[in-house]
C-alpha cells in the first residue's frame, strides 16, 4: 500500500510539476523565443491581419483596449512581440491612462519596474496637465518602465512624433539580442 | 393556330395594358419640395466664393442632392415595376415597427428647427456685416444643415429607404476584428 501511495505521489509531483515549467517557458502570450513563424501561428488561436517577411500581426483585445499583436522574427526565430494599442482618443491626455493601465498589470505580473520614469525633451506644455497629450504626440513628453526576467526584456512605453501617439508593450528575447544586432548591421550596410 | 396567338395577344394587351403605374403621388410632392430646397441651396452657394459660408453651403445642396436621388430612385422602382430592396450588411432591411412615431418625432423636430432658424434669420437681419453679421450668418447656415439633415432622416424613413450613418466599418470574415482570446489577461502578458 505504502509503495502505491509512494508511486501516485511521485507522479502527481512530476505531473504538476511538468505543468508548472511549461507554463514558466512561455515567454509572450502562448510563445517562446526561437519559435519559427509556423509555431507561432499554432499557438495563436486568432486570425492572422498582417504578414510579411519578418513579421506577424494579429488583432485582439487585452484589458479592455484593442490592440495588435505583433510578432517579429529574424532569420525566422521569434525574437521579439509586442501589443500596440489600437485604440484612440480625442483627449489625447488620455492616453497616459492607457499607459498606467498597462503598467499596472505588468507590476501585477513581474513586480515593480526596475526603471519607471517620464522625461519631458521639450518644457513647453510642461505647466497645464490637460496639454500633457499633445506634448507626447510632438515628442515633448515620453513615458516609459522597464522590467526584466532571466530571458526577457519589457518595456512599456508612451511616446509620439508629428501629433502621432504610440502606445507599446515591447517584449525581446535577452538571449537573441546579438542576432538582431547583426541583422540590424547588415541592414544598414545594405543601404549604402 | 393564329387564333391562339390572338388570344394570347390580347391577354397579355388586358394584363399590362389596362393597368395603372402604382400611384407616385407622395414622393413626387416630396421631390418638388426638395427641388425648390436645392434651387435655394444653389442659389447660397453662388453669393459666396469660398470660406465657411461657402462649405456649409455646399454641404446642404449635397445633402439635398443624395435625398433627391434616393427619392428618385425608389420613384423610378415603382413607375418600373422593379421592386426595391434594401441590404444592410447581408440582411434585408425592414421599416422600423414604430415608424410612425419616429415621423412624428423628426417632424417635431423638424419644427422646432424651423423656429430656430427663424429666430437666427431675424437675428441675422439685425447686423448689416461685421463679426456678429458673420456670426449670426453661420447659425443660419448651421441650421439650415440640420434641417436638410434631418428632414433626409425623415423623408428616407416615410418612403422605406434605410438611413446610412456614419459607423465603424463592420469586421468581415477576411479581416478580423478586436476579440480577445479565451484566459486571464495577466496570462497574456
Amino acid at each position: 500500500m505504502k509503495t502505491v501511495t509512494k508511486s501516485v505521489v511521485t507522479v502527481l509531483f512530476i505531473l504538476a510539476f511538468s505543468g508548472i515549467c511549461s507554463a514558466d517557458d512561455f515567454t509572450f502570450r502562448k510563445t517562446k523565443w526561437g519559435m519559427t513563424p509556423a509555431e507561432v501561428k499554432v499557438s495563436e488561436p486568432l486570425k492572422i491581419a498582417e504578414e510579411s517577411e519578418g513579421f506577424i500581426g494579429y488583432k485582439t483585445s487585452v484589458i479592455g483596449k484593442n490592440v495588435f499583436v505583433v510578432y517579429f522574427f529574424i532569420d525566422n526565430q521569434l525574437t521579439r512581440a509586442r501589443y500596440v494599442l489600437v485604440d484612440s482618443h480625442s483627449n489625447k491626455t488620455d492616453f497616459i491612462t492607457d499607459y498606467e493601465d498597462f503598467k499596472k498589470i505588468l507590476i501585477k505580473k513581474y513586480g515593480n519596474p526596475a526603471k519607471d520614469e517620464s522625461f519631458w525633451k521639450n518644457d513647453l506644455y510642461k505647466n497645464d496637465y490637460s496639454d500633457w497629450g499633445t506634448a507626447i504626440s510632438l515628442g515633448h513628453l515620453i513615458y516609459f518602465s522597464t522590467w526584466s526576467t532571466s530571458n526577457t526584456e519589457i518595456n512599456n512605453m508612451l511616446m509620439g512624433e508629428n501629433y502621432d501617439i504610440s502606445c507599446i508593450v515591447e517584449y525581446s528575447s535577452k538571449n537573441l539580442k546579438k542576432i538582431e544586432k547583426k541583422a540590424q548591421e547588415k541592414k544598414a550596410l545594405e543601404a549604402f | 393556330m393564329s387564333k391562339n396567338v390572338t388570344i394570347i395577344l390580347f391577354s397579355v394587351f388586358l394584363l399590362f395594358g389596362c393597368s395603372n403605374f402604382p400611384s407616385t403621388e407622395e414622393i413626387d410632392s416630396d421631390l418638388k419640395t426638395i427641388d425648390t430646397e436645392i434651387n435655394d441651396a444653389q442659389k447660397t452657394l453662388e453669393e459666396y466664393s469660398g470660406g465657411v459660408f461657402s462649405i456649409l453651403a455646399n454641404v446642404r445642396l449635397q445633402t439635398l442632392k443624395t435625398t433627391r436621388s434616393m427619392l428618385a430612385q425608389k420613384k423610378n422602382g415603382f413607375r418600373r415595376y422593379i421592386p426595391l430592396s434594401y441590404s444592410i450588411d447581408g440582411k434585408e432591411y425592414t421599416p422600423p415597427e414604430n415608424k410612425e412615431i419616429l415621423l412624428q418625432e423628426l417632424t417635431d423636430d423638424l419644427k422646432d428647427l424651423q423656429q430656430n432658424l427663424s429666430k437666427a434669420e431675424d437675428e441675422s437681419a439685425k447686423y448689416g456685416g461685421g463679426l456678429l453679421g458673420v456670426l449670426s450668418l453661420t447659425q443660419v447656415a448651421t441650421v439650415e444643415n440640420s434641417i436638410a439633415f434631418l428632414n433626409q432622416k425623415r423623408l428616407l424613413l416615410k418612403h422605406d429607404i434605410p438611413y446610412y450613418e456614419i459607423v465603424p466599418a463592420p469586421s468581415g470574415k477576411s479581416k478580423p476584428g478586436f476579440t480577445p482570446t479565451p484566459g486571464k489577461d495577466i496570462d497574456k502578458f
